[in-house]
């Protein structure tokens, strides 16, 4: 087991460097000079190259990724022309609005397509059967910026249960001390159950929205292989050793059935902590996705590059906690991978 | 250079090793699985020889092997004299037209897309066989041979019923008219019933075309009843081979004899079994002297010369009945 | 064998017919099926694939699901009827009473949970009572009796660090756990090699006569039918066409599948001829023949008017070793015959 996880710390160092020079190579080589973008379409051709120079901008592209990782890992991950602060700072303070919001997220996907994959193959009847389908379909089809909007009519507006877009909390609201970033987690820190609530309250709309994709995919996966599951022998070994059917499918077929979708949950995972632009706008919600989108508007390079750097990170760490994940629920894996017993 | 007695087929110890798979990528194991650990055997012009033992034996291997769809590692294969293995790619391509394999499930290798009538003729298309009008003519003799109707040979695999499918595959082996057909557990997914129609099918058409059948099974009822000669596998080693009937008749080897005594029969209900302990599991690289059946034998378990020199194939007997064994006919099918 | 109290025998199915829906309406897999199993006694259902000799099994338990159902008829166990018990009443008797041995292609065991949370969970799932440290000493003790050898450190094992065999012996102890009444056994020996077949067998032999349990054993392989059962059924299309003793049916079959299916197998003594193979194919369930299922195929009454329009009913065959029941129209006139022979 240690030598397959060490093993697959190593790879993930790999394509982690891979990823962020292929990244890196790609944002050079888009048209648009860093330094004139800085300095303005009106400065004198002296003042850019200094620039150029103090950047770094006239080296190899190498070099450059050579300084850039260099600078990165020590916590400088420069500056924003468009905003005037550093990069670090403007990322550091809205990506754990997205990454709250991509957990609730698959949460939300993750429980829903659990129960109905079961329920849908427990029942084994057309209705319920083409109920969920069509849910999945619907899921997998609808625009989530439209859908956020029509949640918002419904539940806002219309039933006034949840609150409108407004952000991660109600205007009165006091903010909890910042702990991890997390409004969920520091309020409950802090003990206060208020802050708590309103954090939960406003999560639930655009949680949904963003996991109803992530929901439909997952269900179907599932589905489709908790249907090859329940046929296999041991569940109706299962039931005659004195399960009911529901147990044998809750206890046996449902790990089994999990074990192959791991793979592409951790994939959307991975997707929904990189944020949403689109869902982000329609909540109003302070995350990093309008920050990169703007970024990118305004050739705003070292923004959009440390967060392709920040989002990589996130899938090599997801998919790597997947496998190992992977290999400690299923002993076949752990074994076959040469973690021998 | 056709005689009878001029053995078509001649295996002369066939090795085929893989490397077992090692746990670390970065050190490469030295441990070396010999699924076919030096056999020898001749195959007659119009007989079946057969080739029996458990799973893990090395039966399918050697099959393999001898059809170079696995490359041997060692010993040789000529077919009516010609060295299978040191063929370059296009004389072997032509060569197979001469040898043939029908498979346990043929369901998996008869394209769902094709006509019945169209998988039989691919293999005349592509060893170039005839114009289309001789390719016709010629499949549907074949089918009707295999006892397809001539008004079925335009439906797909999926229509027909396993033992069907069979009598497809079959075709689709027979039709090129080889010499030597090697039947992998060809009856072994089928009910008995159909097994009987399928063994049937195959004994006639060996009596019309004069075909060599090397028959892999595992069943020991079939071989007995089906082949002429037979060699006994354990663990990629030749047991003991003869003619069917005096290696049933009379088995010298602990092995052979156990196999026999396991087969539950019809109309035999007597006490003379012998269980055999354990199961078939490869010794370590490091006990590759001695006997490989000892672990288990009920006669040399605990003799000092089976774990120390390995037995070689002596006959007994009449020149054709070998037995590896340093003990032959110590354990009797009479009972105790 | 012979019961002589007033005991309702062990299990008891009568009548039972079950179908399954499909596009063209229902089929029925098993049809009115009636049989019965002593305490002790080992039966055999015997039948090529597609019979419903599994299908049969399954209905015993109550394990056939959508879009499968119990169409008709009882299944009596110690005279209490199974049939339509829910699922909450069922568990108590699954396991329990009846056992369930599976034919083990690797997938009769759950591959992500160990061998000893298995059998542990049997046993704790009927004996609430007992601790999970009871319980593991159990399970240990279980393993033991099957002859797995290293019992206690094999417990921790997944199942596929086991091999076929000793896989197959992890059923049989998982089915013994609770000290049933009743194992059926679906082609438990059927996916083994030889060696390990005999090996099995002979395990399954030993435990059933040391627990007293009866056994159901449903297989396609006469040869372990002769020498493991007191009494053979033989099924074809759906129904028991012929049942008695094994020793009569097996040396002096009556019905003529039976006998064809017996000729079927391959017989050193008649090396050098042909097969009797039974032509043709089982007949399609949806689409069943008139008369006789068998009439098609069968090498006596094909083509006879009897056979062709009308079902033949059980007949009853006085055999050396006991009665016999015979479905055939020409039962008493082909008994008649085959003791001729033996006796010239």
């Amino acid at each position: 087991m240690l030598r397959l996880i060490s093993g697959r710390i190593v790879t993930s160092l790999i394509s982690l460097v891979g990823a962020s020079l292929i990244a890196f190579v790609l944002l050079r080589l888009t048209p648009g000079d860093p330094a004139r973008l800085f300095l303005g379409q009106f400065a004198g051709e002296d003042a850019v190259q200094a620039l150029r120079a103090e950047l770094g901008l006239n080296g190899s592209i190498l070099s450059q990724y050579w300084i850039y990782m260099g600078r990165f890992l020590s916590g400088d991950w420069g500056f924003s022309y468009s905003t005037g602060q550093s990069v670090a700072g403007l990322l550091l303070a809205r990506f754990p609005a997205t990454v709250e919001l991509g957990l609730f997220a698959f949460f939300f996907a993750f429980v829903a397509a659990v129960s109905c994959a079961l329920v849908s193959v427990y029942r084994r009847g057309p209705v319920s059967d083409g109920g969920v389908r069509a849910l999945s379909f619907f899921a997998q089809g609808v625009p989530p910026f439209w859908f956020g909007l029509m949640m918002l009519l419904v539940f806002f507006e219309g039933f006034g249960w949840l609150p409108g877009p407004e952000g991660r909390l109600g205007l009165r609201i006091i903010p909890p001390p910042t702990v991890t970033g997390l409004l969920t987690v520091d309020s409950l820190l802090a003990g206060d159950w208020t802050a708590f609530k309103d954090a939960i309250r406003h999560l639930i709309l655009p949680a949904v929205t963003l996991g109803l994709m992530p929901f439909g995919f997952l269900y179907r996966l599932l589905r489709a292989n908790l249907e090859g599951i329940t046929r296999e022998p041991f569940i109706t070994v299962a039931r005659g050793r004195g399960l009911t059917r529901w147990a044998a499918y809750v206890r046996h077929a449902l790990p089994n059935a999990f074990l192959p979708t791991l793979t592409a949950a951790g994939l959307l995972f991975g997707q929904l902590l990189a944020g949403s632009v689109l869902v982000e706008r329609v909540f109003v919600w302070p995350g990093a996705g309008a920050l990169v989108t703007d970024g990118v508007l305004k050739q705003d390079f070292s923004v959009v590059q440390a967060f392709i750097l920040l989002s990589a990170f996130i899938y090599v760490l997801t998919s790597l906690v997947v496998d190992i994940l992977a290999a400690m629920l299923d002993p076949r894996v752990a074994q076959s991978q040469g973690g021998g017993r | 250079m056709t005689g009878r007695d001029i053995p078509l087929l001649v295996v002369d110890r066939l090795e085929k090793s893989f490397a077992a798979r090692s746990s670390n990528p970065f050190k490469p194991s030295r441990e070396i699985l010999r699924a076919v650990d030096g056999i020898s055997f001749t195959v007659l012009r119009g007989e079946t020889f057969g080739l029996v033992g458990e799973s893990g034996c090395g039966k399918s291997t050697a099959a393999r092997a001898i059809l170079r769809l696995v490359e041997p590692t060692g010993g040789r294969v000529t077919l009516d004299g010609i060295d299978v293995a040191s063929l370059a790619a296009e004389p072997m391509r032509k060569l197979r037209r001469r040898m043939q394999m029908v498979f346990q499930d043929s369901t998996g290798t008869l394209d769902p897309r094709m006509s019945v009538r169209e998988l039989v003729e691919e293999p005349l298309i592509v060893h170039g066989i005839g114009d289309a009008a001789t390719r016709r003519a010629k499949v549907d003799a074949m089918l009707e041979l295999v006892g397809i109707r001539a008004e079925f040979a335009n439906r797909r695999p999926h229509q027909f019923s396993g033992g069907q499918r069979q009598r497809i595959g079959i075709a689709r082996a027979l039709v090129l008219e080889p010499e030597l057909v090697v039947l992998d557990e060809p009856i072994s997914a089928l009910d008995v019933s159909v097994q009987a129609q399928i063994l049937n099918l195959l004994k006639d058409l060996q009596e019309k075309l004069g075909v060599s059948y090397v028959f892999i099974v595992h069943d020991l009822t079939v071989a007995e009843f089906f082949c002429d000669r037979l060699a006994v596998l354990y663990l990629g080693q030749v047991m003991e081979s003869g003619s069917a009937k005096e290696l049933f008749a009379d088995p010298q080897h602990p092995y052979t004899l156990s196999l026999l005594s396991a087969v539950p029969r019809v109309g035999a209900k007597t006490g003379r079994r012998t269980v055999l302990e354990g199961e078939v599991s490869p010794l370590g690289s490091g006990a590759s002297k001695g006997c490989v059946f000892r672990a288990r034998c009920p006669v040399g378990k605990d003799r000092a010369i089976c774990a120390e020199e390995r037995p070689a194939l002596r006959p007994h007997g009449t020149a054709d009945h070998t037995v590896a064994c340093h003990f032959p006919g110590e354990l009797s099918l009479a009972p105790a | 064998m012979s019961s002589t109290t007033n005991q309702p025998p062990l299990l008891e199915v009568r009548g039972l017919t079950t179908e399954f829906a499909t596009r063209a309406g229902a089929v029925a897999a098993v049809r009115d099926v009636s049989l019965t199993v002593r305490r002790s006694e080992k039966v055999a259902i015997v039948g090529e694939s597609g019979c419903g000799k599994s299908t049969l099994a399954l209905s015993i338990l109550g394990l056939i699901d959508k879009p499968g159902r119990i169409a008709s008829g009882q299944v009596l166990l110690e005279g209490r009827d199974l049939v339509g018990l829910s699922e909450s009443a069922m568990k108590t008797i699954r396991g329990k009473t009846v056992s369930l041995i599976f034919q083990d292609p690797m997938g009769a065991l759950d591959p992500i949970k160990t061998v000893g949370a298995q059998i542990i969970d049997t046993l704790r799932r009927h004996q609430p009572g007992l601790s999970h440290k009871a319980a593991r000493a159990r399970a240990v003790e279980l393993l033991r009796e099957v002859e797995v050898p290293a019992a206690e450190r094999r417990l921790d094992d997944y199942p596929h660090h086991y091999s076929g065999g000793m896989r197959q012996r992890v059923m049989i102890a998982i089915a013994l756990a609770n000290a049933p009444d009743l194992i059926i056994a679906d082609e438990p020996t059927t996916a083994l090699d030889v060696t390990t077949q005999a090996q099995v067998l002979a395990l399954l032999e030993r435990v059933v006569a040391d627990h007293g349990v009866a056994v159901l054993l449903i297989t396609h392989n006469l040869g372990v039918v002769a020498e493991f059962c007191d009494v053979v059924q033989v099924m074809y299309a759906g129904r028991i066409v012929e049942r008695g003793p094994t020793e009569a049916i097996l040396a002096r079959p009556t019905h003529p599948y039976t006998q064809a299916l017996l000729e079927s197998i391959p017989d050193p003594a008649r090396i050098g001829t042909r097969l009797r193979a039974i032509p043709g194919m089982p007949p399609d369930l949806s689409a069943m023949p008139s008369g006789c299922a068998f009439e098609p195929r069968c090498f006596f009454g094909h083509g006879r008017e009897i056979c062709r329009t009308r079902q033949p009913a059980p007949v009853e065959i006085e055999t050396t070793s006991g009665p016999s029941q015979v479905e055939c129209h020409f039962a008493t006139e082909r008994a008649a015959r085959a003791s001729e022979v033996a006796a010239s």
